[in-house]
């Protein structure tokens, strides 16, 4: 037993912080190898995407746990971006895209021909980078959601619980039927998050959702993704090292390997690990040189 | 041209030579900007000129009693009586054209944008429509007077067909500007929460993309309300208040306008200007509300 | 395909930052040799008791506390400057740690010096100063050792230095069977000054030891290494 844990606020009482028992392999697709009781909600195996021909990800395997925050880091380009959006059939909007492969999602395959992308959507909601507030009034872009699986009672308790999940609501209590333009960025993406979670999702998914945003914008929806978890299964990629390092319980690095003969990138998955592995005693040098920063 | 070298010393004496703008370059700014003062000045004369004689001209006629109410008098070289068979038969038809032209572009210009995006069939309908763009509305006239006209004969219907002919193009041209305006974040942001395409369009493309496109519609519909040549072949020329677009011919300002400036009398030609003046009053209208329009919608974006 | 980085990349990045832990790892060493030297003062001023030799490891032992407290700052800057983790955090957490127990040997050196001044009692019991020469040798090699390790990076002689079985052990027990057994008027005192020196002298062992263990925990990254007991 460690003698002294960090002293971070204890996460969710599934999450071992317990040290590993052994070492990851160190072939490029890893997966982790504590054990754990959150049970499982995305089991991806071998899973590959294509644009055309080119191959963004390749043979990428890793489990998502229920009630965690798993984030996806590495360089620009290594496809974790184009990971996060298999999850929620997004990369089916994109011409082209195809993707081979398992994913599960509570054991169903995603990506069978009988499963309808929009249904899966509802279940699985997404975050952008660049938040995208609709230019309807506050109380219309959270209700949009509800309004559309059909709910109309009760329309006002909704967007008040949904706003208050995203620690919004006492910001814009007093203007609902104002524009959602004229709230500053920071406000904008947690408008974003209060639509997200308003249809009830059991995943959240956040493409990079703090870059546009300033420090204590950032911080504040870094709180708020800790509260969320506690309802909500949240997949995040980050650019930012130190914000994965915060917030995440798991994280996979992905890394881009060139192809010497099409100068083309394909995006690999490194190591998986729990946090405290990956930025303390990461198993894979590739992990290690990426995370201080120090050999990209 | 002075000698500044690129790092010029840093003393105050030289440092300063640098960054001050030298004589030369100062009067080649100068006689630029009068160049380009001169050029606009000159521009906007024959506007001014236009103006000017327009509401010298027509204004009297415009004010007199019975403008808006009296038939047009029989014999051309009488003075007095009214444009309001003309006024009556522009709105009337440009409201036809706009009836059928409006529905057809903007769903034209959605399947364009949303649908066929870069499909053989949207490259065709594109290239077709810039086409139609470039068509004379002479043609466009003569067109519809061969296929309509002269099965169904003189009437105000003839004449909505020629205009929405010629507005069609634009409307489908502005709209797919305007929903080309509308960022595709937004649409992934519905998609995202679990709506089909068809819905994103109606309750988020739409509403989102709606100011540019009503004001993308009022200017086709200005554009229209002053057309003469597609009207010359089909509506014929009615002189009292014909309400039926598609029953007798009809009348309209363009036309009067036409008609009156080529006699040699003296009545006429000031009913000319008149309709003139009333004709510019309406595109004016139309073309102010369509910015007033398009100025409240952007502000309820931002 | 080609490693990831080598296609886009020219170089290392954070230039800086990168400089600044080689500047730690080189400055710990430094440290070390100053404390190095100082054992060696202390060696003779125990052969000789000279009285100008302890003057000069007293000053010195001044340089080495001024390193210490400047060379913790300078970890304190890294950190929260740079944010480094993994390894760099490992390294710079070990160096603030290695920092004290150089200082801390460091100390016991001057403890020893200061007992060696009153030489002519500790020269009194022929059997016990022998067994102090040797247990200094002794404790000398061990930091000697620890020394060698950090500037090599040697995993295994570091494992050997945190959990070997030490001489040293045998000779300090030695002592004070010996010291128990001394008599005579003086025994008193001699038996004093001579424990004092000979448990600073095992406790510079000690200290050693833990330096291997400290090294063990830099290499491995092992969170069972952290604990940095001393096994006898």
């Amino acid at each position: 037993m460690a003698p002294d844990q960090t002293a971070s606020p204890a996460p969710s009482p599934v999450t071992p912080r317990r040290p590993m028992a052994s070492p990851s392999s160190v072939a490029p697709a890893a997966t982790p190898t504590t054990p754990d009781a959150a049970p499982v909600v995305f089991d991806a195996t071998d899973l590959s995407v294509y644009y055309g021909d080119f191959r963004a990800v390749r043979d990428a395997s890793l489990q998502i746990h229920q009630h965690e925050i798993t984030a996806f880091i590495g360089p620009s380009g290594c496809g974790k971006s184009t990971m996060l959006r298999c999850f929620d059939r997004m990369n089916d909007l994109i011409d082209g895209c195809r993707v081979e492969g398992t994913l599960r999602y509570h054991g169903v395959d995603l990506y069978d021909a009988r499963i309808d992308p929009v249904e899966v959507r509802k279940r699985i909601g997404m975050v952008f980078q660049k938040p995208n507030p609709f230019p309807k009034s506050i109380y219309d872009n959270v209700a949009f959601g509800p309004r559309l699986a059909g709910r109309k009672d009760d329309m006002d308790d909704i967007v008040e619980s949904a706003l208050r999940r995203a620690a919004l609501w006492d910001e814009v209590k007093d203007r609902l039927q104002k524009s959602a333009m004229g709230l500053s960025g920071g406000q904008q993406q947690r408008l974003c998050i209060a639509r997200a979670v308003a249809v009830e999702p059991e995943v959240v998914l956040m493409d990079e959702p703090c870059s546009a945003l300033d420090p204590i914008a950032t911080s504040r929806i870094e709180d708020l993704m800790q509260e969320l978890k506690r309802d909500y299964t949240i997949v995040i990629v980050t650019h930012n090292m130190q914000q994965a390092a915060r917030v995440s319980d798991r994280t996979a690095f992905f890394t881009a390997e060139v192809s010497e003969t099409s100068d083309t990138r394909t995006g690999v998955l490194v190591e998986y690990d729990l946090t405290d592995k990956i930025f303390s005693n990461p198993a894979d040098e590739r992990t290690e040189n990426y995370v201080t920063g120090r050999f990209g | 041209m002075s000698n500044v070298s690129l790092t010029p010393g840093t003393d105050p004496d030289s440092l300063l030579r640098a960054v001050t703008t030298s004589r030369s370059r100062r009067v080649r700014n100068g006689l630029a900007t009068s160049w380009m003062y001169g050029s606009f000045v000159l521009a906007v004369i024959p506007l001014g000129f236009l103006i000017f004689y327009v509401v010298q001209k027509g204004l009297p006629q415009v004010l007199q009693a019975g403008w808006f109410t009296e038939d047009i008098p029989a014999v051309s070289r009488k003075a007095g009586g009214g444009m309001a068979p003309a006024i009556v038969g522009t709105l009337l038809i440009t409201f036809g054209a706009t009836v059928m032209a409006v529905p057809l572009g903007i769903f034209g210009a959605i399947y364009l944008h949303e649908y066929g995006a870069t499909g053989r069939l949207a490259r065709v309908i594109r290239f077709m429509s810039d086409v139609m763009t470039g068509v004379p509305s002479i043609v466009m006239g003569l067109f519809v007077y061969s296929i309509y006209t002269l099965v169904f004969g003189l009437n105000g219907f003839g004449g909505s067909l020629a205009l929405a002919c010629l507005m069609l193009p634009i409307i489908i041209r502005s709209s797919e500007e305007m929903l080309r305006l509308v960022p595709d974040e937004l649409r992934e942001g519905s998609y995202a929460l679990g709506n089909r395409k068809w819905r994103t369009i109606v309750t988020v493309v739409l509403p989102a993309a709606t100011g540019g496109m009503v004001s993308g519609v009022m200017l086709a519909i200005a554009r229209a309300a002053g057309e003469t040549a597609p009207l010359l072949f089909t509506i014929g020329a009615a002189r009292k208040i014909n309400m039926n677009l598609f029953d007798g011919p009809n009348s309209a300002l363009s036309m009067q306008i036409f008609t009156n400036a080529q006699t040699p009398f003296e009545a006429a030609q000031d009913r000319a200007w008149g309709a003139a003046f009333t004709l510019i009053a309406i595109v004016f209208i139309f073309t102010v509300l369509a910015r007033i329009v398009s100025a409240r919608v952007s502000l309820k974006h931002s | 395909m080609s490693p990831a980085g080598s296609a886009d990349r020219s170089g290392p990045l954070r230039v800086t930052y990168g400089a600044e832990l080689e500047q730690l790892r080189l400055q710990i060493e430094v440290m070390g040799v100053m404390v190095d030297e100082n054992l060696e003062r202390m060696r003779r001023v125990l052969e000789t008791g000279s009285p100008e030799l302890a003057e000069q490891a007293l000053a010195a032992d001044d340089g080495i506390d001024a390193m210490n407290v400047s060379l913790t700052e300078r970890c304190y800057e890294v950190l929260a400057r740079e944010n480094p983790v993994a390894s760099d955090l490992r390294l710079v957490v070990s160096v603030v740690r290695v920092i004290s127990e150089l200082e801390r040997v460091g100390d016991l050196c001057l403890r020893v010096v200061k007992a060696a001044l009153d030489h002519d009692l500790l020269v009194r019991s022929g059997r016990t100063f022998d067994i102090l020469a040797v247990m200094a040798d002794e404790a000398i090699d061990l930091y000697r050792s620890a020394l060698r390790a950090w500037g090599t990076a040697d995993l295994e002689l570091a494992t050997q230095l945190s959990d070997g079985s030490r001489s040293i052990d045998l000779s300090y027990a030695q002592l004070v069977e010996t010291l128990v057994s001394l008599s005579g008027a003086d025994a008193a005192a001699v038996a004093m000054r001579t424990l004092v020196a000979g448990q600073a002298l095992e406790r510079i062992a000690d200290h050693s030891a833990i330096l291997g263990s400290r090294l063990r925990y830099l290499i491995t990254g092992d969170p069972g290494h952290l604990a940095a007991e001393v096994r006898r």
